[in-house]
């Protein structure tokens, strides 16, 4: 396993004691795999993956571990962890603007990467940079290389994102939302050059994100969270194909597609994400929206229980196929 | 065909862009354009950034005056309205934005929020009256009476949209313009939202315009659709017809381009890939706007501004502005491969 977390918990700092994000996640990720995350805001999705690496907000509790290749993430150094990330862990996020700074070219900053993380001369980090770019099928590399980041559109400077985050070869790809401010037309070609990523020398790919059509396309196990907790984790398959929590089928009944007719009206699940100031410590946090919860759901939090090989379901009501 | 309730007649919108005489740049955010909007119809407009139609929403609701053409309210002119008159086209013209926290005033309550246009727009109704109005309008877009004294800070996403529609509905509009009002909000509460304005639409009979970027959350709510491309249209049909046939090579884009929730059917999809690099809205290409990113582009497309004609089969209600409609368009590679590239060699 390349990256085994276990039993991690985030918690925050708020007016009246501290808020927990995320409850104690378990999960883990092979070399070459790519492993989505799923969730709707405040599940904790992207919470549970920036502590894993270092990346809480200021005042955060992180606790549980985090063992990437052998080393444990959880109260690292600051310093040895910025040496992980952009070497051997790539990121990428939402918001490619921010990412990129604006008095550099794309290749001075692409070439920067090699030449901090791997002592590399600026000639051959600008040819390696160059030659990123295409595998990642860029059109005019070169001309890219040349050009300012607000000289990019939206799409472009993403998968220059996705081309830095892999220029140190790193073993761990993480991508937070990397589609979702981006047209549809375009995210087709970013999808495109995260499938050609995973015929790349078994880079891994942790994604996150709240698309479960994007998820679809390219992961091969999923974790659905809810208020800070894994619900549901299964192969790719078997999760879109056999959702066994009512809160995972509420999700897919809820995703309007357009390869199917449309039923009117479109099938919801009731009531509010809680706040997760407010999600009971011991009861399922999903009992006041779902539609087959019985008594037992308040007396206590379901444990995760293992349906199907790799499929583990967190619902008192889900029993092994 | 039913008089309509508000009509564009080659209405567009420029925008000046540029502090100094010698900076000035022209930006047409709308190209001229006609729309009919009939008493409770549903239009659903849909593109990509900066393909005008949130510019069209501004026009249709009068928060921009348009540069050229007119804005016809029940057959009068926008711009010919008097005080009266325009009060009457706002209490009957409404919208809803995708960000609902910016639209609502953070210290006001709930209650004083909904009951805020009444007092504005309906002063028919007398101020004993409101309490009552708004109360029904909160239980009816499905929230408590409870809720009535927070303030916007303390509410949920959908909590705060539903308090956007409540105060948009509350003077019974004929029309409401909703911009992207789905968008922000997460998958099941987003379907929530949905059903809520489709009851609204079947029980009171307004009229939508639903604006999106995401075709599979409009055909829920529109049953006439049009596909627009940096500020112009590019295609308009019945909802099913556009689903079931749709003549645009970029309609055709956007349709194979949305990512289906099945993993099987995903990995096979087989979408148009377009050129992702969008032209600049300053320097608009000639003739055909879409030919930059266009696959099946000809010369005739640099020379040639394509009319907005009839679909080649003459189906009713179906119109297209390419010079080749329904012509076959090459797909693209699914994103698993049955054989993937051989690896490239290392150093």
């Amino acid at each position: 396993m390349l990256l085994v977390v276990s039993g991690l918990r985030v918690s925050y700092p708020a007016p009246g004691g501290r808020v927990t994000v995320v409850r104690g996640a378990d999960f883990a990720v092979e070399s070459g795999e790519c492993l989505a995350i799923v969730g709707e805001s405040g599940s904790g999705k992207s919470q549970a993956l920036l502590a894993t690496l270092g990346l809480a907000g200021p005042g955060a509790e992180v606790s549980g571990s985090a063992l990437f290749e052998g080393e444990e993430l959880v109260g690292m150094p600051s310093r040895r962890l910025q040496q992980l990330r952009g070497d051997r862990i790539g990121l990428v996020f939402q918001d490619s603007i921010t990412g990129l700074t604006p008095h550099m070219t794309v290749g001075e900053q692409l070439a920067e990467v090699l030449v901090v993380h791997r002592g590399a001369g600026r000639q051959a980090a600008r040819a390696e940079a160059r030659e990123m770019l295409e595998v990642l099928q860029i059109p005019e590399p070169d001309y890219r290389l040349g050009q300012y980041p607000h000289e990019l559109s939206g799409g472009m400077r993403q998968r220059i994102m996705i081309a830095m985050a892999l220029l140190c070869r790193p073993s761990l790809l993480v991508a937070d939302e990397p589609t979702t401010a981006l047209d549809t037309t375009v995210q087709a070609a970013i999808l495109r050059s995260f499938a050609k990523l995973k015929q790349h020398a078994g880079t891994a790919l942790i994604l996150v994100s709240h698309d479960l059509g994007v998820v679809a396309g390219l992961a091969d196990r999923v974790a659905v969270m809810y208020a800070g907790r894994i619900v549901e984790m299964a192969p790719a398959e078997r999760l879109f194909a056999a959702p066994r929590h009512p809160y995972t089928q509420g999700l897919l009944a809820s995703t309007p597609r357009l390869d199917r007719a449309p039923s009117a009206p479109l099938p919801a699940i009731d009531g509010q994400p809680p706040d997760p100031a407010s999600v009971p410590e011991e009861a399922c946090a999903f009992r006041p929206r779902c539609k087959v919860a019985r008594p037992a759901c308040a007396a206590g939090r379901p444990p995760p229980v293992e349906v199907a090989p790799g499929h583990r379901v967190a619902c008192l009501a889900a029993e092994p196929a | 065909m039913t008089a309509p309730l508000l009509e564009l007649q080659d209405a567009a919108v420029v925008y000046t862009v540029g502090r100094t005489p010698f900076r000035k740049r022209r930006l047409q955010a709308l190209a001229p354009t006609s729309l009919r909007i009939a008493p409770g119809e549903s239009i659903g407009i849909v593109g990509e950034s900066g393909c005008g139609k949130s510019s069209l929403a501004r026009v249709v609701t009068a928060l921009v005056a348009p540069t050229a053409g007119r804005v016809l309210w029940r057959g009068r002119d926008l711009a010919s309205l008097d005080r009266e008159g325009r009060r009457a086209f706002r209490r009957s013209v409404q919208i809803i934005f995708q960000n609902p926290l910016s639209s609502l005033n953070p210290r006001m309550s709930v209650g004083e929020l909904v009951a805020e246009p009444l007092a504005v727009l309906r002063p028919d109704v007398r101020p004993a009256d409101r309490p009552t109005r708004v109360a029904a309008w909160l239980d009816r877009v499905g929230l408590t009476a409870a809720l009535a004294g927070r303030y916007p800070a303390e509410l949920s996403g959908g909590q705060a949209q539903r308090v956007a529609i409540a105060r948009a509905m509350i003077c019974e509009p004929e029309l409401l313009v909703c911009d992207e009002a789905v968008s922000a909000l997460d998958v099941s509460i987003r379907a929530q939202v949905l059903n809520l304005l489709a009851s609204l639409r079947a029980e009171l009979g307004v009229a939508l315009l639903f604006i999106s970027h995401d075709l599979a959350v409009i055909r829920y709510v529109s049953t006439r659709i049009r596909v627009m491309y940096l500020g112009r249209l590019m295609e308009e049909a019945p909802a099913d017809r556009l689903f079931a046939s749709a003549q645009h090579p970029y309609t055709r884009a956007l349709l194979s381009a949305v990512p289906i929730p099945d993993p099987v059917a995903e990995r096979q999809r087989q979408p148009i890939l377009l050129n992702p690099e969008l032209p600049s809205p300053f320097d608009p290409p000639s003739g055909c706007v879409f030919r930059t990113r266009c696959p099946i582009a000809r010369p005739n497309c640099i020379l040639q501004v394509p009319n907005v004609a009839p679909a080649p089969d003459g189906a009713a209600g179906h119109v297209v502005a390419c010079h080749y409609a329904g012509q076959p368009v090459p797909a693209g590679t699914p994103l698993a491969q049955p054989s993937p590239e051989p690896a490239r060699r290392s150093g």
